[in-house]
Order: C-alpha cells, then sequence, then structure tokens
C-alpha cells in the first residue's frame, strides 16, 4: 500500500506542503494592524490598494504565508476581512499563497474562513472559554478545512511555566484529536513565547521553558506543529535592534532544534546565526537558556554598545530625560531626536520667559556644540542635517511668540539710538539696529535656468545649524529677484548655486547687476557654490565685475568657517584679502600659460580615431523609432544604484562596495556614520516604492545615422549632432570627437523585392480577435509570430506579464479604435511583451526539448513543410524552447490553420520521439502584424541574431529566405551593409521635487535631502537600466551577460555620453535630442531655458554602439573651432562662447 | 446504513475500477427536443424559455431522462448521476425570475435574497426536481441491479452555479460579489437536503469551476449531518487550474482533504489527452479514490455529438489511463454516449484500480 508522509498541507491557488526540506515556515506579519502601525493607518484610511501592496511584498519577500489581522477598536474587523480577502481574490500573486486569518474575535474568524478557497491557518482558537466553546470552534473550523493555532491558555489563564504549557497543550490535543477528529498535523500549538531579561526573576526562565515545552509537545503529541511570535521574547531590549535581531535568532536557532516549526516574523529582521558577534551571542545565549543569575545584568551591559547601530530608533533610553532642559535639548540637537522637542521648547520658555532668549540662550549653545564637533569632523553632515530638522521644529513652535518680543526690543533700542544721536535718519538707523540683532542673514538661490539644489539645501541647512539666518528662494531664481530679496531682507551674504555649465554665465550676469546696484560697493560678499563651479572660474571669470569678496566654496562643511569669517569683524579683512590672493594666484598662473600644449582644428581632425569602417557591419537594433516606458518599476531601479555619488552628496568620501555594503574610506567614523545612512536611504527608498511616491519615465529610440565630419547626421530625421574635437597636443593617442564613432557612410540596407510590405494605414481596418492574447490579422499581410513550450516560462514572469498586460488591456477597451492612442497602447503591448516574455525565453527555462537536435529537426521539418504552397517564410528560427517566424500566409491559408498545422504535426512527433504525451507547445502564439519596412527589417534581425544573442554562433536551426539572404556566401549577415545607428534616451523621476518641497515646508529638511539624493541616484539608475536594455536591442548585449555590480562598473561595450558633460559639453544639443525623442510630450522631462532638465533628477543622452566608444575630456577649446562649431550650429561666436565658457582655451 | 454503503463502496472501488456514466446533456440533444418538450403543460406560460434547461425534463419529460439512465447503466455504468446538475434555486433562478439587469438593476445580494432564496415557488420546484430526479435514476438501477445482479449507485450531481464567490464582476470594485458565501450555501444546502431525503447514495460535488463555491457545498453537506459518500470532481483548464478560481489541482486537494471523500478527480472542460497530467498531479498527493470524466474531446460543432472523440478514441485513453494506475472510477463527460461509455467500460475491465494511498 503506497503511503504519503503526514505532512502539514495548505494552500492559496497554490499548494504548500511542509516537508521536512522546508526548513522554518516563515508567517508574514506586516499585514497584521497589530503587527504594523503602516498597515494599520492604510487600513484606517481606507488605502486598501496600498495595503495590498504590503501583502504583495511579503509574498515577493519570502513569506510562506500571511498573517491577516483587522483587530483594532476603530476597524470593522469582520467586513474588513471579508472585503480584504475578496480583494486578494483577484491579485494573482498574493492568493498563490496560503492566508492565516487572525483574530481573537471568533466572528471575524469564521468570516474569513468564508472567503478562502484555499486552505488556510485560524490564528487561534484556546481552552480559554472552556471545553465547549473550544469544541465547538474547532468543529467549525473543520468544517471549513483549515489548519488551526492553538494557544496555551485554558480557563484559568495563559500557561507561563514549562508545567502549565504541556498540561494545557496535551489536553487540547487530546479534545481536538480523539473527540473532535481534527488532524494531527493541522494543530499548531503557540506556547507563548514571554519576555525575557525584564529584570524580574520568575521572566528569566521563560525562552528556556518554550524550548522545553516545544521539545516535549513534539516528542509526546504526534504530529503536531509549534508556532510563535518570536519578537516578543526581546520586548526589553525595545529601540536596541542589534540586540533584538541576536536574540531572534538564536532563539530560533535553539527553538528550532528542539523542534519549532513555523513563527510570526518581519524576515528582514533577521540576523544571521552565524553572524551574531561572538560577545553578543554568548551574552543573548546566557540569557535565553538561562546559564546564570548575572545573564540579564550582563546582556543589558553588552547592550548599550551595540545601540544605534542598524538599529531603527533610541527612543527608549530616556535616561537623558532626566536632566535639566538646557540638557535635554543640547542632547535633542546633538542626537537629532525630534520626538520631545516641542514640550522641552515649551519649558525652556517657561524657564526663560521670552522666546529669543531661548533660541540665544540653549538653542543656539547646543547648536554651536553641534557645529564645532563638524568643524573637528567629529560629527558628519548626515548628522548635522538631522540637527538641524529638530532646531528647526524648536524655532517653528517659538516663531508666532516670537515676532512681538523682537519688535519690542528693536524699538526699545532704536530710540536709545536715536536719543544718542538725533541727527540721523530714522530708516537708516532702523536697518541698522535690526542688523544687530541678526546672526547675519544669507540669501541663497539656485540661478536662473537651473534646477539643481540638493547641495543648496544642504548648505542652507548647516548656515542654519550655525545660528545665521537662511533665506532660501529655490530654484530658477531670476537675478532681479535674487537681489530684490537682499535688499527686502537686509541680507549681509548673498549665495549663487548652479549645477550646469549655463549657470556659470548666469553667476557672471548677478555678479554684474550686483555690482551695479552697489552691493559691490557695500561689500556685501557673494558665495558661489555648485557642482561646476571651481575656484579658478570664480577667479578669472566672475570676480573682475564684483568689487565686493566674492567666494569660492567647495562644499557644505567650507560654508561654514567662510561665512562666519566674512561676518566677523575681526576675521573679515585678514579673510577677504586672503581670498583675493589667492584669486591673483590663480588668474597669474591661467595668464602665464600653464595650459596644455594645442593644435589646431584641421591638425586634430587629422588625428582622429581611426576604424576600419570596410570591414566593419555595424550591429543593426531590433527597432527603430521611439520606445516609451510609462512606469518603470522602482524596485528593479533599486538594484542598478550606484550608491558611492549618493554618499559624496553627504561629503562621505570613500567607495561604496554593494556586497559587504560598506564605505570603503580611512575614516572609521565616517564608514559608520555611512551605513546608519545607507539604512536610513533604504527605508526611504522602501517607502518611495511601496507608496510609489515617484514615477521614473523613460524614452529611448535608435536612428538610421552617419557621420560628416565632426557632426552625426540622422537623415531620416533631419537631425544633426554636433561634437567637439579635443585640440591639445597629444602623443600617440587620437584627438577624440564622438563622431568618430559613427560610421561615415549610410547603409544601403533594402528590402527585397519578394515581400511588398503594406503597411497597416493604408489598408481596410484591422480586425481584432478576442484570445488571451491579442491578434491582429489582415489579409495579405506579413507577420512576426512566436510561439513556445509549454513550460518555457516560469509562472513569475507569467504573472507579472500577465498582470501588465491587463492594465494596458484595458485601457485599450477604453479607447477609439484608429487612433494614434490605439497604436501607440498597442506599441506598448508589444514593448511589454519583448521587454518579459522574449528575454524569459531565452534563459532557456524549463525542458527546452530542442535543444535536442533531433527535436529541433523535428520542429524545423515542420516549419518549413509547406513553405513555398501555403505560406512564404522570410526567417525562421527553433531556439530551445521556442520558435520565431517571420510568415506570409499565401492564398486562402489563414495564419491560425497554419500555426495550428505546424504545431498539431511537430507536437505528435516530438512527443512521439521523447516518448511523451500531453502539451508540447503552449497553446498561444504571440503574433505581431508587420506595419512597414522597418518594421519588417528590426524582426527578421530580430530572428537574425537570436541564436548569437545568446552565445549559439552557425546555429543549424536558422533560415532566411534566400533572396534576402546570400546563401553562395554561406553569410549569416546580409550582403548589402546596413546602416549605423545612434540611439537617444532621457528618463526622468516624476514627484521628488514636489515631495522634497513639502517636506520642507514641515521642517523635515533632512528627509526632504534624502528624497532629492535618492531620486538622482533613481534617475542614474534608470540610465544604466535603459542602457543595458538598449545594448541588448541593439544586440551588442547578452541578457545576463553582466552582474549589475559590472554593469554599475560599466564593462559593455558602447557609451552614453550625455550633452553638458566631458565628451560634449554643450548642452545645446539637448533641444535637438528631446525634440528628435518628443521627450517633453511622451514623458514630461522639459528644458528650462538654460537647457536644464526638469525634473531635476533626470538624465539625458547619445547611445553610441561601436567597441572602441569611450569617454573622454574636452576642454582647452581653440577659437578655429569655435568659429567652426558656430557655423555648423548656426550660432553667433559670442553665443557658443557663452554656452562653452569654460572649456575655452584662450 | 449510509455509512455501510461508504464502506462498500470503499471496498469496490478498491477492488475494480468502477464505471461512471456519460453526458446528461448532450445525450438529451440525440432526443431531438423542442421548446414545448421542455415546457411540457406546466410551465407552458413560463416567459424564459427552458430548452436549455436540461434538469427541467425531469419534471417535463421523465421518459427520456429515465431512458437515458437506463442506457448507461446497459452500457455498464456503475454509477449514474441524477440530472440535477443545475437543480439549486440560484441556478433554476436564471430560468424562472426576470434577470435585474434588464431593468437597469444588478445582480446583488439582495437580489437574489428576496427574488430567489426566499422565493417558495423557486424552492418548492427545486425541491421537486432533486426528489423526482433521484427517484428516476433509482428506478432504473434498481430494475438493472435486479437483472443483471450487479448493484448500481444513484448520484446526486450538484453543479458548479452561474455565480462565482471569488470572480470580479465590477472592475470598479474587485470586492464586490453578487452572492455571499452564506446565500450560496443555503441554496446548496436546500438542495442536498432534496436529494438526501430521497435516498440518493452519493452526493456529487462537481465540475467545480470555483473552489469558493465548491467549499460552499462542502460545509453545506458537514453542517446537513449527512453520512452519504462524497465524491468532489473540478473542471480544470490547460494550465490545470480550476476554470474560474485558478486552483491547481494539488491546492484543491489541500481545501477539501478534511471531508475524506469517496473520491476526487477530474471532469469537463478537457478531453483525457489535456487532462492527464493534472490527474497525475492529483494522484500524487490525493489519499482517496481518483474519479475521472473527461469530456470527448474538444468541441466541434461537425460531430454529432458535438464533440472530437469517438468511442474508440475513448477507449484508447482510458485503457492507457487505467494502465499507468491513475483511476478508480472513471466515465465521461460532455460529449460521451452510451456507446462511449460502453467502450470506456470495456476499457477498464482487465487494469487493477490505483491503490489508494495512506498517510503515514
Amino acid at each position: 500500500m503506497p503511503t504519503i508522509p503526514r505532512y502539514l498541507t495548505l494552500s492559496g491557488t497554490e499548494p504548500y506542503v511542509h516537508s521536512p526540506d522546508k526548513n522554518f515556515l516563515m508567517i508574514g506579519e506586516r499585514t497584521n494592524v497589530a503587527g504594523s502601525p503602516r498597515f494599520r493607518k492604510l487600513i484606517k484610511e481606507n488605502k486598501l490598494e496600498d495595503a495590498l501592496e504590503v501583502a504583495r511584498q511579503q509574498v515577493e519577500n519570502g513569506a510562506n504565508v500571511i498573517d491577516i489581522c483587522f483587530d483594532d477598536g476603530l476597524i470593522d474587523g469582520k467586513a474588513m476581512m471579508a472585503r480584504f480577502l475578496d480583494l486578494i481574490q483577484a491579485e494573482p500573486y498574493i492568493q498563490a499563497v496560503p492566508i492565516m486569518v487572525d483574530s481573537s474575535k471568533w466572528e471575524i474568524i469564521e468570516e474569513g474562513l468564508k472567503h478562502l478557497q484555499g486552505k488556510g491557518i485560524v490564528n487561534s482558537i484556546s481552552l480559554k472559554e472552556g471545553e465547549e466553546t473550544f469544541k465547538k470552534h474547532a468543529q467549525h473550523i473543520l468544517n471549513y478545512g483549515a489548519a488551526v493555532v492553538v494557544m496555551a491558555f485554558d480557563e484559568n489563564g495563559q500557561a507561563a511555566t514549562y508545567e502549565d504549557k504541556i498540561r494545557i497543550c496535551e489536553r487540547a490535543y487530546n479534545i481536538l484529536v480523539n473527540e473532535v477528529g481534527f488532524p494531527p498535523q493541522d494543530i499548531i500549538f503557540d506556547p507563548n513565547i514571554l519576555t525575557v531579561a525584564t529584570g524580574i526573576e520568575e521572566h528569566n526562565n521563560y525562552a528556556l521553558d518554550f524550548i522545553n515545552a516545544t521539545r516535549w509537545i513534539k516528542e509526546n503529541l504526534p504530529y503536531a506543529k509549534i508556532s510563535g511570535g518570536v519578537s516578543n521574547i526581546s520586548f526589553s531590549f525595545r529601540g536596541n535592534n542589534v540586540v533584538r535581531e541576536a536574540m531572534h535568532s538564536a532563539f530560533l536557532y535553539h527553538a528550532g532544534k528542539a523542534g519549532m516549526d513555523m513563527g510570526i516574523v518581519n524576515a528582514g529582521m533577521l540576523e544571521v546565526y552565524d553572524e551574531i558577534p561572538k560577545n553578543l551571542l554568548i551574552a543573548v545565549e546566557d540569557v535565553l537558556l538561562n546559564k546564570d543569575e548575572g545573564a540579564t545584568e550582563r546582556l543589558l551591559d553588552l547592550a548599550e554598545e551595540f545601540k544605534g547601530q542598524g538599529g531603527k530608533k533610541k527612543e527608549e533610553d530616556l535616561s537623558w530625560r532626566e536632566q535639566s532642559v538646557e540638557k535635554r535639548l543640547e542632547h535633542a540637537l546633538l542626537k537629532g531626536i525630534d520626538k520631545f522637542i516641542d514640550e522641552d521648547t515649551a519649558e525652556a520658555l517657561q524657564k526663560y520667559e521670552k522666546p529669543l532668549t531661548v533660541i540665544e540662550g540653549p538653542l543656539m549653545d547646543g547648536m554651536s556644540i553641534v557645529g564645532d564637533l563638524f568643524g573637528e569632523g567629529k560629527m558628519f553632515l548626515p548628522q548635522v542635517v538631522k540637527s538641524a530638522r529638530v532646531m528647526k521644529k524648536s524655532v517653528a513652535w517659538l516663531e508666532p511668540l516670537m515676532e512681538e518680543e523682537k519688535e519690542a526690543k528693536i524699538t526699545a533700542a532704536l530710540s536709545e539710538r536715536l536719543t544718542k544721536n538725533p541727527n540721523e535718519n530714522p530708516d537708516e538707523a532702523r536697518s541698522a539696529v535690526e542688523k544687530s540683532f541678526s546672526n547675519g542673514k544669507v540669501i541663497m538661490a539656485t540661478v536662473k535656468g537651473d534646477v539643481h539644489d540638493i547641495g543648496k539645501n544642504i548648505v542652507g541647512v548647516v548656515l542654519t545649524c550655525n545660528g545665521f539666518d537662511v533665506v532660501d528662494m529655490g530654484v530658477m531664481v531670476p537675478c532681479d529677484k535674487i537681489l530684490d530679496a537682499v535688499e527686502e531682507h537686509n541680507a549681509d551674504v548673498i549665495g549663487l548655486s548652479g549645477l550646469i555649465t549655463p549657470s556659470l554665465d548666469e553667476m557672471i550676469t548677478v555678479a554684474k547687476e550686483a555690482e551695479k546696484r552697489g552691493y559691490g560697493k557695500k561689500q556685501i560678499p557673494i558665495l558661489i557654490g555648485g557642482a561646476t563651479t571651481s575656484a579658478a572660474h570664480t577667479a578669472i571669470k566672475i570676480a573682475e565685475h564684483y568689487s565686493g569678496p566674492l567666494v569660492h566654496v567647495l562644499d557644505a562643511s567650507r560654508s561654514v568657517p567662510v561665512t562666519t569669517a566674512l561676518l566677523s569683524a575681526e576675521q573679515r579683512d585678514t579673510f577677504i584679502s586672503e581670498n583675493e590672493a589667492k584669486h591673483e594666484k590663480l588668474r597669474s598662473s591661467f595668464n602665464s600659460g600653464l595650459k596644455k600644449e594645442t593644435i589646431t582644428l584641421e591638425k586634430a581632425r587629422e588625428n582622429k580615431v581611426l576604424i576600419d569602417w570596410d570591414n566593419y557591419t555595424p550591429p543593426v537594433p531590433e527597432f527603430t523609432g521611439t520606445r516609451v516606458i510609462k512606469k518603470q518599476s522602482l524596485r528593479e531601479l533599486a538594484n542598478y544604484i550606484d550608491w558611492t555619488p549618493f554618499f559624496h552628496t553627504w561629503e562621505l568620501r570613500g567607495v561604496w562596495n554593494p556586497e559587504t555594503k560598506t564605505l570603503k574610506t580611512k575614516n572609521e567614523e565616517g564608514a559608520k556614520i555611512a551605513q546608519e545612512l545607507y539604512k536610513d536611504a533604504n527605508d526611504l527608498l522602501e517607502r518611495i516604492i511601496t507608496e510609489k511616491k515617484f514615477t521614473a519615465t523613460g524614452i529611448y529610440g535608435f536612428f538610421p545615422a552617419l557621420a560628416q565630419g565632426d557632426d552625426i547626421i540622422l537623415p531620416d530625421h533631419k537631425t544633426t549632432f554636433h561634437t567637439l574635437r579635443q585640440q591639445y597636443k597629444k602623443s600617440g593617442k587620437p584627438n577624440y570627437a564622438l563622431s568618430d564613432y559613427v560610421t561615415p557612410r549610410g547603409g544601403d540596407f533594402q528590402s527585397p523585392r519578394p515581400f511588398s510590405i503594406t503597411t497597416v494605414r493604408d489598408f481596410v481596418p484591422i480586425a481584432k480577435k478576442q484570445g488571451h492574447l491579442p491578434h491582429w490579422h489582415q489579409d495579405g499581410a506579413t507577420y512576426a509570430v512566436t510561439f513556445r513550450l509549454a513550460d518555457s516560462l516560469p509562472q513569475s514572469v507569467l504573472q507579472s506579464y500577465r498582470l501588465e498586460k491587463e492594465e494596458i488591456l484595458s485601457k485599450l477597451r477604453d479607447i477609439p479604435p484608429n487612433t494614434d492612442e490605439e497604436t501607440k497602447l498597442q506599441n506598448d503591448l508589444y514593448e511589454l511583451y519583448r521587454s518579459h516574455i522574449e528575454e524569459a525565453l531565452d534563459q532557456g527555462h524549463g525542458a527546452a526539448h530542442m535543444k535536442d537536435p533531433k527535436i529541433a529537426q523535428i520542429v524545423a521539418n515542420a516549419l518549413t513543410h509547406f513553405d513555398g504552397e501555403r505560406y512564404q517564410l522570410a526567417a525562421w528560427c527553433a531556439m530551445s524552447n521556442h520558435v520565431h517566424l517571420l510568415i506570409k500566409p499565401l492564398g486562402d491559408h489563414s495564419l491560425s490553420t497554419i500555426l495550428q498545422s505546424i504545431k498539431t504535426y511537430s507536437a505528435r512527433e516530438a512527443n512521439a520521439a521523447l516518448g511523451l504525451t500531453g502539451t508540447f507547445w503552449h497553446k498561444e502564439s504571440y503574433d505581431h502584424l508587420i506595419r512597414d519596412g522597418n518594421d519588417f527589417w528590426n524582426q527578421l534581425n530580430y530572428i537574425n541574431q537570436n541564436p548569437e544573442k545568446i552565445g549559439l554562433t552557425d546555429y543549424e536551426f536558422l533560415g532566411i529566405h534566400s533572396e534576402i539572404y546570400d546563401e553562395s556566401a554561406k553569410a549569416k549577415r546580409p550582403e548589402a551593409s546596413p546602416p549605423d545607428h545612434l540611439g537617444a534616451f532621457v528618463v526622468g523621476i516624476q514627484g521628488a521635487d514636489e515631495w522634497a518641497a513639502e517636506l520642507r515646508d514641515a521642517n523635515n529638511v533632512d528627509e526632504a535631502i534624502m528624497v532629492q539624493a535618492i531620486a538622482d541616484r533613481l534617475a542614474e539608475a534608470f540610465a544604466e537600466l535603459l542602457h543595458h536594455r538598449a545594448r541588448i536591442a541593439w544586440g551588442i548585449e547578452r541578457p545576463g551577460q553582466f552582474t549589475n555590480t559590472e554593469l554599475i562598473h560599466e564593462k559593455y561595450q558602447g557609451i552614453r555620453p550625455a550633452p553638458g558633460y566631458p565628451s560634449q559639453p554643450d548642452h545645446t544639443e539637448k533641444p535637438a535630442l528631446f525634440k528628435l525623442l518628443n521627450a517633453e510630450e511622451e514623458i514630461g522631462v522639459t528644458l528650462t531655458e538654460s537647457c536644464a532638465m526638469h525634473p531635476g533628477s533626470a538624465v539625458c543622452g547619445l547611445y553610441f554602439s561601436h567597441p572602441s566608444s569611450h569617454y573622454f575630456q574636452i576642454n582647452d577649446l581653440q577659437k578655429d573651432q569655435i568659429e567652426d562649431y558656430a557655423t555648423r550650429k548656426g550660432m553667433t561666436i559670442e553665443e557658443v562662447e557663452k554656452w562653452l565658457g569654460p572649456w575655452l582655451g584662450y | 446504513m449510509a455509512n455501510d454503503l461508504t464502506t462498500e463502496l470503499q471496498k469496490a472501488l478498491s477492488n475494480r475500477i468502477m464505471v461512471l456514466d456519460g453526458a446528461m446533456g448532450t445525450t438529451i440533444r440525440g432526443y431531438e427536443l423542442n421548446e414545448d418538450d421542455a415546457r411540457g403543460q406546466r410551465f407552458k406560460e413560463n416567459h424564459e424559455d427552458l430548452l436549455n434547461n436540461g434538469d427541467i425534463l425531469s419534471l417535463s419529460k421523465p421518459d427520456v431522462i429515465a431512458d437515458i439512465h437506463k442506457r448507461f447503466y446497459l452500457a455498464g455504468s456503475d454509477i449514474c448521476e441524477t440530472n440535477t446538475f443545475s437543480a439549486t434555486t440560484l441556478a433554476q433562478s436564471e430560468f424562472f425570475v426576470e434577470d435585474p439587469r434588464k431593468t437597469g438593476g444588478i445582480k446583488s445580494p439582495e437580489f437574489f435574497q428576496s427574488e430567489v432564496l426566499d422565493n417558495q415557488f423557486l424552492k418548492d420546484l427545486v425541491w421537486e426536481l432533486n426528489v423526482r430526479s433521484v427517484e428516476l435514476a433509482q428506478q432504473e438501477a434498481e430494475k438493472i441491479s435486479n437483472d443483471t445482479g450487479r448493484k448500481r449507485y444513484v448520484a446526486g450531481a450538484i453543479g458548479p452555479l452561474t455565480v462565482s464567490l471569488t470572480n470580479v464582476v465590477d472592475p470598479n470594485d474587485t470586492a464586490f460579489r453578487p452572492v455571499t458565501f452564506e446565500q450560496v450555501k443555503q441554496s446548496y444546502r436546500h438542495q442536498i437536503d432534496a436529494l438526501i431525503s430521497a435516498d440518493c447514495d452519493i452526493l456529487m460535488v462537481e465540475t467545480i469551476f470555483d473552489s469558493l463555491n465548491a467549499k460552499a457545498a462542502l460545509v453545506a453537506i458537514k453542517e446537513s449531518g449527512t453520512t452519504a459518500p462524497v465524491i468532489i470532481s473540478a473542471a480544470v483548464g490547460r494550465g490545470g487550474e480550476t476554470m474560474i478560481s485558478a486552483q491547481k489541482v494539488q491546492a484543491l486537494w489541500h481545501a477539501v482533504s478534511h471531508i475524506n471523500p469517496l473520491a476526487v478527480g477530474l471532469n469537463c472542460s478537457l478531453g483525457p489527452d489535456l487532462m492527464k497530467p493534472f490527474l497525475e498531479d492529483l494522484g500524487k498527493v490525493a489519499t482517496s479514490h481518483i474519479s475521472c470524466y473527461p469530456n470527448a474531446g474538444l468541441p466541434n460543432p461537425l460531430a454529432p455529438t458535438g464533440f472530437d472523440l469517438e468511442p474508440t478514441h475513448m477507449n484508447n485513453y482510458m485503457s492507457d489511463f487505467a494502465k499507468n494506475g491513475l483511476l478508480n472510477l472513471a466515465g465521461g463527460c460532455c460529449g460521451n454516449t452510451p456507446e462511449h461509455i460502453a467502450a470506456i467500460a470495456k476499457a477498464l475491465e482487465n487494469h487493477p484500480p490505483r491503490p489508494v494511498p495512506t498517510l503515514s
């Protein structure tokens, strides 16, 4: 008699068997309103879609079962349980897993059972209300079919000791198995995990009691399972996540050895047992296993060391709350804790009576310590920013009370002053008095045409921390507005910021105008900062226009000493003269010709990159024109983030190692801070992803191109890109220009005669057929068809594809036929198919029967059998698990009958050869109607390149129509040479600027900066990912050829230079690029008059495919090239000089 | 009594592969009935057409139904299903209650409660349909048992309903369902009580499109207190998932194993060839007998039964299944005539049944 092991079995739409190899069953706890404040908030606000996303994520993170609980006084638990489970039924990904219906109310549990088609788990029942109720509930659960969690509770309450636990569990087991007839493998005991290390002696053995009870139950109650809520164990260490995580994993390790089967856990919060620091592990195990009386004390002592490391909050160490209010404010500022700031500020106000005294007293004292520590390198920027947030919150609390007091103070001082000097102009006197009450006011702005402001925001925060009064005017601020504000606020310092080159020029304009308004004479300092600014440029190009102090500020940490010096009566003069001396030195070294030796443009062109174009066949992309990505998955982007520049934003230098998640730097303290910052960033990133705070949109395209001189021409698109050439004298190396990497001749690659391609628009309306995949079919047309083996795609791929497809299809249903929008959506569908299905197919998933040449031959025979008779094949290819055809049905033969006959015949033959029965091919075929000649060639190339793409050369099961390919040459390339192509792309992250502004308004300055910094990283990551996809579409890279890290380190073929960056520093190339892609309309990324992109987190560029292409640096441009370039671009020489100022060598 | 029957059937299924009947619906087509036949005198004035209401023929054309049972028993069926596939208040409402959507309303729990579940006419009619249908089958079973000396059984068919508890009907509110679990359970319970009151031998929850509907039927069976043996049979698509609720067969088994059914299996929607891998999946985990009654291939409007496969084809497939040890109970669904069943019965004759695994 065959047997099946008596395992616990569960199901959603997929089965789950808890066999021994499954190890530990993870029950996701995040969809429990008691376990997750965020989930509770979403439910209370009825944001069920987001709540579903939480469920989805848990499944994604590996939860085997998800726990769903709505036990909360303010939630109608029964109705919500019904509704939420019904919603899950519409989510294939979530309903795949079993569900744990969790409630302390029986009616909610029963409601849950009525909405589960699979076998779930009830959590929980117990003997608390006596045997009769217990039996009744168990019988009900058995009627529905579910496993059950039984808590170790009885009429007398919760079992805390070993003896009570096993006594109650045994009693419950006997009732369930012998009286109710409950399958023993479906009984899961929760013998109560209780908190240890509470300081109460009776609690010391709680962990051991649980572990021992577990062992006893597993030995004495056959097939019963053990579960528990693990985080209870460490409750006394709330706030110290390092210790908690260590306790959880050590506990699971020991309980697991004793037989614990499953637990409600936050899978992301488990330290790996082997990675727990040795001393911590010993201390933790001493506590858990109750080794001796001192165990708790020892762990408490040791825990101090781990406090705050990787932990989220330190909220529970509140000893500092017992100090004086001044000390508390100082502590709050130093540690960046804003939790108590309102009450402490209120208390300080009571003590000091006046708001200004509070600010000038304890708050400024605290901030000056922060400033000092920062100056000494003992505090780091991220910490300082947190301090600033606390300061801002405190000041915001005081603000409403302050105006009156300030006014009174000024009036008093003014009248005193006027009494002394009765002849003084009252207005001037007032302004002087006001100034004397201020610590120094700084007007800051990102100049006109530029949108970048992370750096400026950081400087603002740091200055605020150091007591300066900062007026931040935001981004793209016109010159007049900045200067008006200086007047209005009676400012002491002007700070100008900019990231892109044209901003340098705008800064000159501001300097000139400020001079005109007499600020120079008044000696109002102007600070210059931002990524493209430099001390040299400031000294050479800006300083001459302004007679006041003009200082380049390298980074945020430099901003404090500079501003302090400029506003201090004692330091001011020395500082200004030193600054002036530095400028003079820079100017003289510039003029004294420490420049590189340059050559004429003509000579430079002679020394261009030499490529043997005659023996070069450019790769042909699988499509020309553009593709739009309307909603790129942020989660996917997260994997492509290069974190190193992120840390540079926070002035933490070093290289981030993604494997060890550490910042390689000599500064140990900095590395530690980096780790905390990384954690915060990832928490925020997670939030951004789950709450869909950002939208990532992108567009890219390929266009036939040829090089002409230093220009790249796109003949079909009437577009020209201009490039610049290096002009300094080089030995042995070429003088690079980007145009060197494009073939100087056009292609002669045209469609052959036998296939006259009719475009869709000229034809009768397309008949849409219903099916699982959209079929467009049309008489006399040519199709690209893909069909595949039944098991060729993993469920996960199909599921995500189906979901996204359904989204597009539902849109498609709502719009009128034969419109542009319809065409676009159909293209989106096609793109989706390519990116999801075809890429996945190339991974060779499943049995891949056609790896066997015998089977591939059978399929090939079937494909070609009626070629020329019932249909004409332009190209075909039988890959290991799928088939591509480019096919034109002939006569009365419809595509579907042709495909059916091919599939039926080959399936039968192949099954016979393999000795199999059952489904060979997947029933669906994907067909795509060829739109035009371009489309035809793209499809042809896709098929032709498919084997090579996955590394198969001279592939046998590939056929190209003889009139298209030169059979005699046996070459797999077309006889004629295809044109070279140039690619272009724009990506943008929408939503970050708005959110950051909101956060700043709420004084969450640190988060605001974090939001922008992450948005920048995501934009870069998107550019990297899109380049990766583009290279695959271009056939110069195979999917999976490089790891993400390798991609980040640019180990691939081809480049994506951006206008405005070293290889082509001219920003005015952007408008052509944007127009070519129609990027403003398609994805909503726009250009300012200075060619800065909006939103700020955006990247654009061109794609070059040539294997020798690489990045280089243009500078020291000579007049001859500028003249030539101006003529080519149709601009005046002055204009060009203005845009290329920093790169000129004359 | 009923417990003895369970033991008796368990034993029989362990000794030989028992034979189910074929299709009721497609076999009725062979009698070329028209709308008047279906209505008879009794439902002459009904405002909806009744020709597609196969269950009503138990009242208007009882001789046809009895004849079909007889032909299947004669062809070798050990068990015939009653003509009650849609004999529930919810399913019959399609023929006797005006669709609220015709007048701008919607099908909602309120509609089903007041117009269907509390509709005395429907309740009486459905009760009568079930009782009469069991009688028709029992009469034939008894006759043939006596004539041949081999005991024949009657299984009460409990079909899938025309409403679903998992299917999303309103894209703007994916949590909306036109009917509640309690209502589905209530409707099934009414049918089950009627079948049991007429001494039906077996309860057969079959052609399961939606596992949650089926669960409601199974809870209703549990709550009715009957100890009649239960057969559970799902209709799966080409991916091996229930047609509406997309549950895999092994997941379904986990969800129903607590019933300890006499048999679990697959029927309808697929021909035997496409059904095989999923039957194998089920056989790997199920600790009950396995039943299988596929369609006669795929629909083919040109064939006389409307389906592709002929008796010899079914014979080939089923003997292959039997040879592979997949079966304890087999018959045919849509497109299978008494001739098909005779061919299937023949195919099963000399093969041992699948040994039922036990839990260890």
